[in-house]
C-alpha cells in the first residue's frame, strides 16, 4: 500500500529507539540513531509495523545488492570482462567467468551492444558495481544474454512494477502481439518480438500504463 | 543506447517507422511557457526541455567599438548526461555551444548600436543564460528558440543621465530590444547507408545518425548559416530542398514566437 510521496530529507520515522521491534528498510532510506530519513525521492509503503519500502521513481538507478537488472554491453575491459550500461551514474562491471558454466578457460563472447539480464553482486560506490549472471547456487536461472529485442528507459519505479507478478496488463499485451521482455529495477526494458514495428507496438501499450 | 538498440532504430527507419511515430520531415511543435519574470522563458520540444533568461548589465564599451554594446552566450548542460562517454558528451556539447553562439552573436540579429547608452562611457551588456533541463535532440534548435523568444520578451529599462551619473528609471515601463531579424535554425540527420532523412531528430536518432545537417535561417527567408557534421555525403538536390524546407519551417516558428510573446506581454 502506497502511503505518501516523499523527498530526499523526509523523516519518516522519528524515534526509532522507542519501537519495540527492529524496524527494516529498503534502498533509499538511511536510519540513524533516531530518526529514518530518505535519500531518493519516492513513494513510501509501509508493511507489517515493522518493514518500510521506498518505491524510487527516479530516471537514473542507484545499484542495490541482488537487484535484478538490464544492462547493456558497451565495452570489453581487458580479458577479464565487460563494461555495462546500468542506466547508473556508473558503469557496471560483467566478469567473463559470471556465467552459468563459465571458467576461465571457457567462456562465450559477447558482442558489444548485446542486451543482459543480470544480479548486482556488489553495489560500490566507489568502485564500479559488479554484476553476475548466475544465481546464488551458480545455475543461470532467468539471466544471461538476450539475444535480438531492443531496449527502452522509463523511470526505475515503472520497469520495477513491469517486473512484479501483480502486473495485469502484461497478459493482456501478449494476447494481442506475442513478446519477451525483461525488465528490472534499473529502468531499463527488453522486448524482443517478430519484428520491430511490433516490438514498437509492445513498448507504446506498455508505456500508456505508466501513471 | 547500445548496438543492440541501434540496429532497432535503423531498421525502424527502413520500416518508415520512427520511434515516436512521427513522420520523417514532421517537426516537434514547441511549446512556451513564460514564468512572469522580464524575459525568462521555458521551451519545450517533445522531451528537449531548455530554459532561458536575459539579463542586462551597464558596462563601458571596449575601446575599438565605443558606441556598442557587447552580447554574451552561456549554455549550461545538464550533469547527469555525463555518467557516461563523458568524452563525447562534452565534444558534443562545445559543439552546440559554439552553433548556439554563432546563431545569437555572429548572426548580427541584435543591433549592438542600440545597446549604446552614452558613447565611450555606458554601454548595456546582453547575457542570455540557457539552461538545458532536459536533452532529447534538437537542442540547437530548441535553444535558439528560447534565446529569441526571451530576447523579444525581454524590456530593458529606461535610462537618464543627470549630470556625470547614470540613473535607471525602474518605475516605468522598459523598451523592447531592437532586432533586425530572427535566426531560427533547423536541424535534420542524415542515414546516409540507409538512404533518410528526418527532421528534428530526438536524442537517439543524433547519436545513431551519420551526419547532422544545421541551417540557421533568419524570419526575413535568408540563410544565416549552416553546420554539417559527420560524413555523410549530402547531394545538392536534397541540401536545396533541406534549406527550402528550412526556410518554411523558419517562418511558421517565427509568426508562433511572435503570437507567443506578444500574448505574454500583454
Amino acid at each position: 500500500m502506497i502511503q505518501a510521496s516523499v523527498l530526499p530529507g523526509d523523516v519518516i520515522v522519528s524515534n526509532v529507539k522507542g519501537k519495540q521491534n527492529p524496524i527494516r528498510i529498503s534502498k533509499g532510506l538511511q536510519m540513524n540513531s533516531t530518526n529514518v530519513i530518505t535519500t531518493l525521492p519516492g513513494d513510501i509503503e509501509k508493511r507489517n509495523n515493522d518493514t518500510i519500502l521506498l518505491h524510487a521513481t527516479q530516471q537514473t538507478y542507484y545499484p542495490a545488492i541482488n537487484d535484478c537488472i538490464v544492462g547493456i554491453i558497451v565495452d570489453r575491459r581487458g580479458a577479464d570482462g565487460y563494461v555495462v550500461d546500468i542506466n547508473s551514474f556508473r558503469q557496471a562491471f560483467l566478469p567473463t567467468t559470471a556465467f552459468s558454466g563459465a571458467t576461465r578457460r571457457n567462456q562465450a563472447a559477447i558482442p558489444i551492444g548485446t542486451a543482459i539480464y543480470a544480479r548486482v553482486l556488489q553495489p560500490d560506490v566507489h568502485i564500479d558495481p559488479v554484476l553476475t549472471c548466475t544465481l546464488k547456487d551458480g545455475t543461470a536461472g532467468a539471466f544471461g544474454v538476450q539475444h535480438g529485442g531492443a531496449v527502452f528507459r522509463c523511470d526505475t519505479a515503472f520497469s520495477k512494477s513491469l517486473a512484479s507478478p501483480k502486473n495485469t496488463f502484461l497478459p493482456e499485451i501478449g494476447a494481442r502481439i506475442p513478446f519477451e521482455i525483461a525488465s528490472g529495477e534499473n529502468g531499463m526494458v527488453w522486448i524482443n518480438s517478430h519484428n520491430p514495428r511490433s516490438i514498437l507496438e509492445v513498448w507504446e501499450s506498455i508505456s500508456a500504463h505508466r501513471t | 543506447m547500445g548496438l543492440q538498440s541501434d540496429n532497432f532504430l535503423l531498421s525502424c527507419l527502413k520500416d518508415g517507422l520512427r520511434l515516436d511515430r512521427r513522420d520523417f520531415i514532421q517537426h516537434r511543435d514547441p511549446e512556451f511557457f513564460f514564468s512572469g519574470n522580464n524575459g525568462e522563458v521555458e521551451v519545450t520540444r517533445g522531451k528537449t526541455r531548455i530554459l532561458a533568461r536575459v539579463i542586462t548589465i551597464i558596462s563601458s564599451p571596449k575601446i575599438s567599438k565605443p558606441s556598442d554594446g557587447a552580447i554574451s552566450v552561456k549554455v549550461h548542460f545538464p550533469l547527469e548526461q555525463s555518467h557516461s562517454k563523458r568524452a563525447k558528451f562534452f565534444d558534443r556539447n562545445n559543439e552546440f555551444t559554439r552553433l548556439i553562439e554563432r546563431g545569437i552573436c555572429d548572426s548580427h540579429a541584435i543591433n549592438t548600436r542600440a545597446l549604446c547608452i552614452q558613447a565611450t562611457k555606458y554601454v548595456w551588456n546582453l547575457e542570455v543564460e540557457l539552461t538545458v533541463i532536459e536533452d532529447d535532440g534538437g537542442i540547437v534548435d530548441t535553444a535558439l528558440l528560447a534565446a529569441f523568444t526571451a530576447i523579444l520578451h525581454y524590456r530593458k529599462p529606461k535610462t537618464r543621465i543627470v549630470g556625470n551619473s547614470l540613473q535607471t528609471l525602474d518605475n516605468e515601463a522598459g523598451v523592447p530590444l531592437t532586432l533586425t531579424s530572427v535566426p531560427i535554425s533547423t536541424t535534420y540527420a542524415l542515414f546516409s547507408n540507409i538512404d533518410v532523412i528526418v527532421a528534428d531528430p530526438t536524442f537517439e536518432e543524433e547519436e545513431n545518425a551519420d551526419g547532422i545537417f544545421t541551417v540557421i535561417s533568419s524570419s526575413r527567408g535568408k540563410i544565416c548559416g549552416t553546420n554539417k557534421c559527420g560524413g555523410a555525403p549530402l547531394p545538392p538536390n536534397r541540401l536545396t530542398q533541406l534549406t527550402t524546407s528550412a526556410l518554411h519551417q523558419a517562418k511558421k516558428l517565427h509568426t508562433s514566437i511572435q503570437y507567443q510573446t506578444r500574448n505574454a506581454i500583454r
